[in-house]
């Protein structure tokens, strides 16, 4: 009798086990399409002829595939000279920020001075801060560069206008590569946070073995601390490299025309039927035949800009995404 | 006499020792000093004094000339400003916060449970901090071509489809506006999850097992072991999510005034006002917020 109902008692647990998997699924199945759905979008139009974006019964699949698309967004975006641009600063930015925000990172978490606290409290800040109140101001620094003062020292000295000792780093990657450097970059603040909240985890044991083997403060970071933060140094290696390449209001403000990174370039494609120099060359090129000059050619090589955007980052995403996953898993555990 | 000697000696090492480390500390610490002094106190200060001036650029340099509140207070002239762009700009965090709070919450439940492809769902969902960049939100929304100003609301993905669906139900009007809303915004609401849906798995991996078989033996049902264990246990994490979705929401691209702030205005001293405005803005918010959750927050003692 007891057996009886015990036996009943697990088939219902299995029926409801069976039948909430099938619900996990589901939801899972919907949900997962929301995210998809915009890349599946951008893929579909890429390659399908402009004519059939307005034709009705055409929804998902084109009924011909197309690479004029692609061919067209080449030439809108400038593309190889563009994507060399990007990839260059992305690339040398993240190798800095990597090695640059350890040192601080490390910084904070072994040595105990008086100022930790508001000091660090000063990273976070950093973080929290939106980049468009210092934006504009930064910018100005940047055109009448003073080296931390040291112009307004010489004029000081020599009499002369600063202005005359000043540089002008607009238009070059050091816009860039100079806050990364100095930990105040794009997101540095966090990649602080990852490289602290790692090192302040590491066992004591292993800087008081350094330390009798006499290595200095130095020699035991580079030697014995860096080597076993690699887990970390790649998470910031990868983050820094998507966010750099996403970025779009530095560097469309501190490069100029003819000196646009790939995110500014797609950016502007939005624009493209605005833009008449960008439609001569297309309308040159031949790419759309008669329909050049139209809205819809306009709008395809929209499409396939946004494409030739995203797969670099896709593709890194795609072999590396367990990091960037446990990056954020290990970082986030104690505040 | 000679112990004594000893200890002094002693002491004096131990503060050698400790000068030495806090000298060290600095010195790993300084490249970011220089940093932050240079290139974000020193333009925050700027933009400070941008906000009360008119700015002018010259040959020689910058100018600026002191106008009191004028940058505070000319956007608002504008009858548009306020409905437009200043109250979205500064009232989108509340529901966007509390949407992705509940939704990362909910999903991060379902990836902590045990499943085939557990490890490929979690990658789809962190797969929008990847590419969602203002960028491709900007083509997609506006289905490639900027257009049209009118469109400023039209959504990544719409739910007419489900709108007539409730309609022939019989629903009220109000309550499939609501729906309507919310499936509308579904997208964005799963675009911006991505980070906060870790951070709540890591938060439900901390929890022990054993609290979980307790409270079965108990007889406690699934509605009560999320009330009493999971949702009092993740309540830490839930004030990061919090406080980092309100952030995100202040400071994103996709927030009218932001958009205002960086492209809206020509002005540089209106810039920096308003950009100045919505800062305080978001501290009051932070602090309320973070003030109101911190009070229910449960701590587990640590040693």
């Amino acid at each position: 009798m007891i057996k009886a109902i015990k036996n009943k008692n697990k088939k219902t647990i299995k029926a409801a086990k069976l039948a909430w998997s099938v619900v996990r699924f589901l939801l899972f199945f919907i949900i997962g399409f929301v995210i998809i759905y915009p890349l599946l979008q951008i893929l579909s139009k890429a390659f399908m002829p402009v004519e059939q974006y307005s034709d009705p019964s055409v929804i998902w699949i084109p009924k011909s595939l197309t690479m004029t698309n692609i061919k067209a967004a080449m030439i809108g975006l400038d593309f190889w000279p563009a994507f060399g641009r990007s990839a260059v600063l992305c690339l040398s930015c993240a190798v800095i920020q990597v090695v640059m925000c350890a040192i601080v990172g490390y910084g904070f978490a072994r040595f105990r001075f008086k100022l930790r606290g508001p000091l660090f409290a000063m990273v976070i800040m950093t973080i929290v801060i939106p980049t468009q109140l210092v934006f504009l101001p930064l910018m100005v620094q940047y055109r009448y560069f003073d080296f931390f003062g040291i112009s307004r020292l010489l004029a000081l000295i020599t009499g002369k206008e600063y202005t005359a000792y000043t540089a002008n780093l607009l238009n070059s990657n050091l816009t860039f590569y100079l806050p990364s450097f100095l930990g105040v970059g794009v997101r540095s603040g966090l990649f602080i946070y990852i490289y602290r909240q790692f090192f302040r985890n590491m066992p004591k044991e292993l800087e008081e073995a350094a330390k009798i083997d006499g290595c200095g403060p130095w020699k035991t970071f580079v030697k014995v601390m860096m080597p076993n933060a690699r887990s970390s140094a790649l998470t910031v290696f990868l983050f820094s490299i998507v966010w750099h390449w996403n970025e779009t209001m530095m560097s469309n403000s501190f490069f100029s025309t003819g000196n646009k990174n790939l995110a500014v370039a797609v950016q502007s494609l939005a624009d493209a039927y605005k833009n008449e120099a960008l439609i001569g060359s297309i309308v040159e090129s031949g790419l759309y035949g008669a329909n050049g000059r139209n809205l819809q050619a306009a709008q395809g090589m929209a499409y396939g800009g946004v494409l030739l955007f995203l797969i670099p980052p896709l593709v890194l995403y795609l072999f590396t995404q367990r990091f960037f996953v446990e990056g954020v898993e290990s970082s986030g555990i104690k505040g | 006499m000679a112990e004594n000697k000893k200890k002094s000696s002693n002491k004096k090492k131990k503060n050698d020792l400790r000068r030495k480390e806090a000298l060290y500390g600095y010195l790993f610490i300084s490249p970011w000093l220089v940093g932050f002094l240079g290139l974000f106190l020193r333009p925050l200060i700027t933009s400070v004094k941008y906000a009360f001036s008119k700015v002018s650029f010259t040959p020689a340099g910058v100018e600026t000339s002191f106008v009191g509140i004028e940058n505070f207070t000319s956007p608002f002239q504008d009858v548009y400003f306020i409905p437009k762009t200043f109250g979205p700009g500064v009232s989108s965090f509340w529901y966007e916060a509390s949407l992705v709070c509940v939704f990362s919450l909910f999903i991060a439940i379902l990836l902590n449970q045990k499943f085939r492809g557990r490890a490929a769902a979690r990658a789809l969902f962190f797969l929008p901090v990847i590419i969602a960049s203002g960028v491709v939100i900007q083509i997609l929304r506006y289905n490639g071509l900027d257009t049209d100003l009118e469109t400023e609301n039209s959504f990544v993905f719409s739910s007419d489809g489900l709108a007539v669906l409730l309609n022939s139900i019989g629903f009220p009007d109000k309550i499939r506006q609501v729906f309507e809303q919310i499936s509308n915004r579904i997208f964005d609401i799963v675009w911006l999850s991505g980070i906060q849906i870790i951070l709540y798995l890591s938060g439900l991996q901390s929890v022990p097992r054993a609290e979980y078989e307790a409270a079965q033996i108990e007889g406690a049902t699934a509605w009560e072991c999320f009330w009493k264990i999971t949702w009092v246990r993740v309540s830490p994490m839930t004030l990061v999510v919090v406080i980092y979705s309100i952030v995100d929401s202040f400071t994103n691209v996709s927030n009218k005034m932001i958009k205002f702030i960086s492209e809206g205005t020509t002005n540089m001293g209106v810039s920096c006002a308003m950009g100045w405005l919505m800062c305080v803005i978001a501290m009051v918010v932070l602090i309320v917020v973070g003030g109101l959750i911190s009070r229910h927050v449960f701590y587990v003692n640590e040693e």
